[in-house]
């Protein structure tokens, strides 16, 4: 087992390379000229601009840059924001609980809700089924900014049950923080159901369908033992794959949520750095969620082989 | 063995994918969706940039079916305009996509070795950067206009045609008769030609109606964040994002350009799953990473 | 018998109330103001920042050498007085027994220690100082300042950040470190910043001004997002939000417990333009753009009327404003005949830079339909704010820019900034010789009356000239407080200062 392990984990490294060297070379793009963007608006001399860049290293070539960053970050110094003066890595660190709880939240819903109706749906089929499907197809185009309006409006504004944006800390008011926290949840969960419900419902009907099902019902166990004892133990193991997909594709989502509802998250810290040609900051979030999803898809593999022996041979 | 019977092979196809009334009643709306787009100007009477200053944020009336926006333009024009838009980057981000993917899955699937090392560890490198994030930063570098955003959202989901490609020419490469045709002197592109894509061609067109309804959903999110936008033209996301601040005054402003992204998306989808079940009827009830 | 005296006391119970509502209330002593602002400041060091969001977190910790009053003249800081002998040198008195906020005592000595700071080329604000040569100590409560050149802008600048006065110890103690742990000799001292969400700072109690410090503390919060913003106030989360979003201000008005602030600034939404690119270096051109532009009909839709229509580079309500300049009338027909007379009777084509938020584009696309009108055919780019400077002041790569002007403490910096040849703001360098002869000399005279007739004039030109022809309208500042906020004055420069505000209750 641990040698399992440690194969996954030593097939990080290179992901995790090619991922800052992404990241970074992306950056060369970037048309706009960051030592600008650290003086303002105002008239800045050219001396004053010079003096900028060689402070933040935007004079060197572009692999010495990525040397240097690379050196850092493995020290834990992920550099300075441009616009802010304050270290990257704080600022990220500030806004992960935020973006990690919404996520975690999100997928629990999705979990929550979703294997129940699956399980009903592959279970009874008929009316159900294609109710579920439907929703679940719903849930899948729905657009998050599209929800999420359409949340705000009809719950925060017209009936007022749920304040309409903001973010109030757990540890100053758990209450309000988690009435703040409710319509986000339910934006992104909204997708996470569906995501999950339409997987897992689709598994449990290839499960269904297989030899040693049919071998289980031969033997005169009742449909309900079927479901739960044989299909649905099978149909977990891509749950946990499911799963992690999901947080997966809702980190990425959380850029749109959080920008609708004024949380400072992770997400929303990503787009600001991205208008704001902050390269520091761009670099170092996108590197951080690229270090949990590797983390999460660490744990599917794992929590994966765990449960199905099979794989650890591989 | 699907050469031969390629020509009843489309028809049968044809024919199953008739068979679904979801698949068919959505691909009859995409294609209204299509024609009204393309006919915009002949049938919608109201320009989708004619501003009326004094009329903005107005309800639904005669005039203005849907309303109109926070500088007086008509909602509806600007939602049939904004199909076109949006139609043409979703299509043509999965264009690029599979540009992009398909040689690079060719090449690491036939060549093996390093090269399908190298290229397939890009490949999860580029699926493990969230992928709204990835387009955002690209699209955001190149600067705004629909041609970046597409560049944006194609680069996104070339890893997934990629992989694809890669599977098959990988299995294709194992089999015993490229031995032997190499040995009678055919090139690599013949048998690339002759038997890796034949077989490919269901499997990307299954991927490409797959791929199309979140091409939609990603081009509407970076419009609605601000990315890639080039107004004054008429484009479902950004006007979202524009009618956002006006909710409380005009929430049509956002009910409605989103609507028309969820309807669209709803029937690429399901076009999607009909194009898939009529293609591959084994694989009725797919799962799995690579073809989500 | 009865009646009389109910009646009597009737009306002396009536006079009563009546007199105890027409008395001014009294300041009350005590409570923390909790301020809501869009942007956190960039770096508590005044002279370090560049970033016009940065004052409301300075006002409160740092005194100036000048004040200003609401209207933008000049009144007494730090500086009790000054002076110029002559046009070159200005000599400025300071106040006695004023201390810093670590002790350290304030003189003449820390004056020139900090100009001479301010003046480092590292920092932005050296430019509002380049006239100065020399700085002399001349007693512990007089600097003499000799200059290359007469500047009476020197003295509103001193109102500004470069005259933001920082506790020579401590800045030498923390260097770098000062803009997170600053010490000035402001009204209120620093206590403590959280990154991200807030400053707190406490009255100093040997402030030299006893005479209006109320509040016990100030707490100042980010917060960029203009709904979060407003549901503060209204939840009492805190006490004073300022940028308050335009479509929502009216139905604020209305609400209990609010009290909304509506003043004109100094900022004004214009279209920067390079006049040296053809044809935008003709004179009947710029006529064109000034008269297709209906300026009221984008005051009332994109502003929702909350602001003041642009006639000169200053409101009314301030002293360079010239009242005999009116607004360019809306008249589509005189545009497109200056066009014929310009010889570009179909109109003609130019790029214009926009802030790519939705608020700012939706203002640009307002002024491209009304411009397409008369033929003049914008070609819109919005970009990210700072790349659209660049593009537009440094690499000088588009025609005209779709920004704001934000306002500066004197006439000069605006008008040298904007018109001026060598201004920074002026691509292209267009040229207007009486208008820099007439700068120069209203620049180089410290009386007040003789300057505003010299800006009355300099505003005719700039009409004559045509040399802002997109000019728009002057925004107005939006703030609101809990009515338990008393004694708050907005300002001409819009940026609020909290001095003298008491909190009831």
């Amino acid at each position: 087992m641990t040698g399992f392990l440690g194969r996954r984990l030593l097939a990080v490294v290179p992901l995790l390379l090619i991922v800052t060297a992404i990241v970074f070379s992306l950056i060369l793009l970037l048309p706009g000229d960051a030592a600008i963007a650290l003086v303002g608006m105002d008239n800045a001399s050219e001396e004053t601009i010079a003096a900028i860049r060689t402070r933040f290293g935007l004079d060197q070539p572009l692999y010495v840059q990525y040397g240097r960053w690379l050196g850092r970050a493995l020290h834990g110094d992920l550099g300075v924001s441009i616009r802010t003066n304050e270290p990257v890595l704080g600022a990220i660190l500030d806004r992960l609980p935020i973006t990690l709880g919404l996520a975690i939240a999100a997928t629990a819903v999705g979990v929550v809700i979703g294997v129940p109706l699956a399980v009903i749906a592959a279970h009874r089929g008929g009316l159900v089924d294609t109710l579920a499907r439907g929703t679940a197809s719903l849930g899948v185009a729905m657009p998050n900014f599209w929800l999420g309006g359409l949340l705000v409006m009809v719950v925060a504004l017209e009936l007022r049950w749920l304040p309409a944006t903001g973010y109030v800390g757990f540890t100053d008011d758990p209450v309000d923080a988690l009435r703040h926290f409710a319509l986000p949840t339910i934006t992104l969960g909204a997708s996470a159901i569906a995501e999950v419900t339409r997987q897992l419902r689709s598994g449990l009907l290839d499960t269904l369908a297989t030899d040693y099902i049919r071998t289980a019902r031969a033997k005169g166990l009742g449909e309900q033992a079927v479901v739960s004892r044989h299909a649905l133990r099978n149909a977990l193991i891509p749950l946990v794959t499911i799963a992690a997909l999901t947080v997966n594709r809702i980190i990425g989502a959380t850029v749109v949520v959080e920008s609708i509802f004024a949380l400072p998250g992770l997400g929303r810290l990503n787009l600001e750095s991205v208008l704001n040609r902050d390269f520091p900051t761009l670099q170092g979030s996108v590197l951080v969620m690229a270090l949990i999803v590797i983390a999460i898809n660490l744990v599917s593999d794992v929590a994966y082989g765990v449960v199905d022996p099979r794989i650890r041979y591989r | 063995m699907v050469s031969s019977t390629r020509a009843s092979g489309t028809a049968e196809a044809l024919r199953r994918f008739a068979r679904q009334r979801g698949a068919v009643v959505a691909e009859a709306f995409l294609l209204a969706l299509a024609v009204a787009a393309v006919l915009a100007p002949h049938i919608m009477p109201a320009n989708p940039l004619a501003q009326d200053l004094g009329a903005i944020l107005s309800k639904p009336s005669a005039a203005h079916p849907l309303g109109t926006d926070d500088l007086g333009r008509d909602v509806l024009a600007r939602i049939v305009y904004g199909a076109r838009l949006s139609l043409a980057a979703s299509l043509m981000a999965v264009g690029i996509a599979a540009l992009l993917g398909v040689p690079f899955g060719l090449l690491a699937g036939y060549a093996g070795g390093w090269i399908d090392d190298a290229v397939m560890r890009v490949n999860d490198a580029l699926q493990t950067i969230p992928a709204l994030v990835l387009a955002m930063a690209i699209a955001a570098t190149l600067g705004p206009g629909l041609f970046n955003v597409m560049v944006a959202v194609g680069v996104i989901f070339a890893p997934r045609f990629a992989r694809l490609v890669r599977g098959q020419a990988l299995a294709v490469r194992e089999e015993a008769f490229v031995e032997s045709a190499r040995a009678v002197g055919a090139t690599h592109s013949r048998i690339v030609w002759r038997h890796v894509f034949p077989n490919l061609l269901s499997p990307i067109l299954v991927q490409v109606s797959i791929s199309i309804a979140f091409a939609l959903l990603a081009e509407t999110s970076l419009s609605f964040l601000g990315v890639g936008i080039r107004p004054p033209e008429a484009s479902w996301g950004a006007d979202v994002g524009r009618g956002y601040r006006f909710m409380r005054r005009a929430p049509w402003l956002v009910f409605m350009p989103g609507m028309a992204v969820l309807l669209t998306t709803l029937a690429f989808n399901f076009v999607g799953d009909g194009v898939r079940t009529a293609l591959d009827p084994r694989q009725r009830y797919a799962r799995g990473r690579d073809l989500a | 018998m009865i009646k009389r005296i109910l009646a009597a006391s009737l009306v002396a119970v009536l006079l009563a109330a009546v007199t105890a509502t027409a008395q001014a209330p009294t300041p009350r002593r005590g409570g923390t103001l909790r301020v809501a602002l869009r942007a956190e400041a960039s770096t508590l060091d005044p002279h370090r920042g560049a970033s016009g969001t940065d004052h409301m977190w300075l006002y409160p910790i740092y005194d100036t050498l000048v004040r200003f009053d609401p209207s933008m003249n000049p009144q007494p800081g730090l500086a009790e007085s000054w002076e110029a002998p002559d046009p070159k040198t200005l000599v400025f008195t300071v106040r006695k027994g004023v201390k810093f906020h670590d002790g350290t005592p304030f003189d003449a000595q820390a004056v020139k220690y900090n100009l001479t700071r301010a003046q480092d080329k590292k920092n932005a604000v050296n430019t509002e100082l380049t006239a100065i040569e020399a700085i002399e100590v001349v007693d512990p409560s007089k600097v003499r300042l000799k200059l290359k050149r007469p500047d009476a802008s020197l003295i509103l600048s001193f109102a500004d950040r470069a005259g933001m006065m920082v506790s020579p110890a401590a800045a030498e103690k923390l260097g770098e470190q000062f803009g997170r742990n600053p010490v000035g000799a402001g009204e209120y001292k620093f206590v403590k910043w959280t990154p991200g969400d807030s400053v707190r700072v406490e009255r100093f109690t040997e402030y030299w001004d006893k005479s209006k410090a109320y509040l016990d503390a100030i707490l100042l919060r980010s917060m960029p997002d203009g709904d979060t913003r407003l549901n503060a106030l209204r939840s009492g989360q805190v006490d004073f939000v300022m940028e308050i979003p335009q479509q929502d201000f009216d139905a604020l008005k209305a609400e209990r417990g609010l009290t909304t602030y509506n003043r004109i600034s100094l900022a004004y939404w214009r279209m920067f333009l390079n006049m040296s690119k053809t044809p935008l270096d003709k004179k009947p051109v710029r006529e064109a753009i000034a008269h297709a532009i209906d300026r009221p009909a984008i005051l009332k839709t994109i502003a929702f009327g909350l602001g003041e229509l642009y006639s000169s580079p200053f409101p009314a309500a301030h002293p360079a404003h010239n009242a005999a300049v009116k607004p360019y009338p809306h008249d589509l027909a005189k545009a497109k005949a200056k066009l014929a007379e310009a010889g570009l009777p179909n109109g003609f084509t130019f790029d214009m830079v926009v802030e790519a938020a939705p608020e700012h584009v939706r203002r640009a696309e307002a002024l491209q339909a009304q411009l397409a009108q008369a033929g003049i055919k914008v070609d819109l780019k919005p970009v990210e704010l700072v790349k659209g400077v660049n593009m537009m002041f440094r690499a000088k790569e588009v025609m005209a820019a779709n920004f704001r002007w934000t306002g500066r403490p004197d006439p000069d910096q605006t008008l040298r900034g904007m018109f001026h040849s060598t201004g920074f703001y002026n691509t292209g360098q267009y040229k207007v010789p009486k208008f820099e002869e007439l700068l120069d000399q209203a620049v180089s005279t410290y009386k007040p009356d003789e300057r505003r007739k010299l800006y009355a004039q300099i505003g005719q030109i700039i009409q004559d000239e045509a040399l802002d022809p997109g000019g728009l309208f002057f925004a107005a500042a939006l703030e609101a407080s809990s009515t338990s906020v008393q004694g708050y004055q907005p300002n001409l420069l819009g940026k609020p200062i909290f001095r003298g505000v008491w909190l009831t209750k």
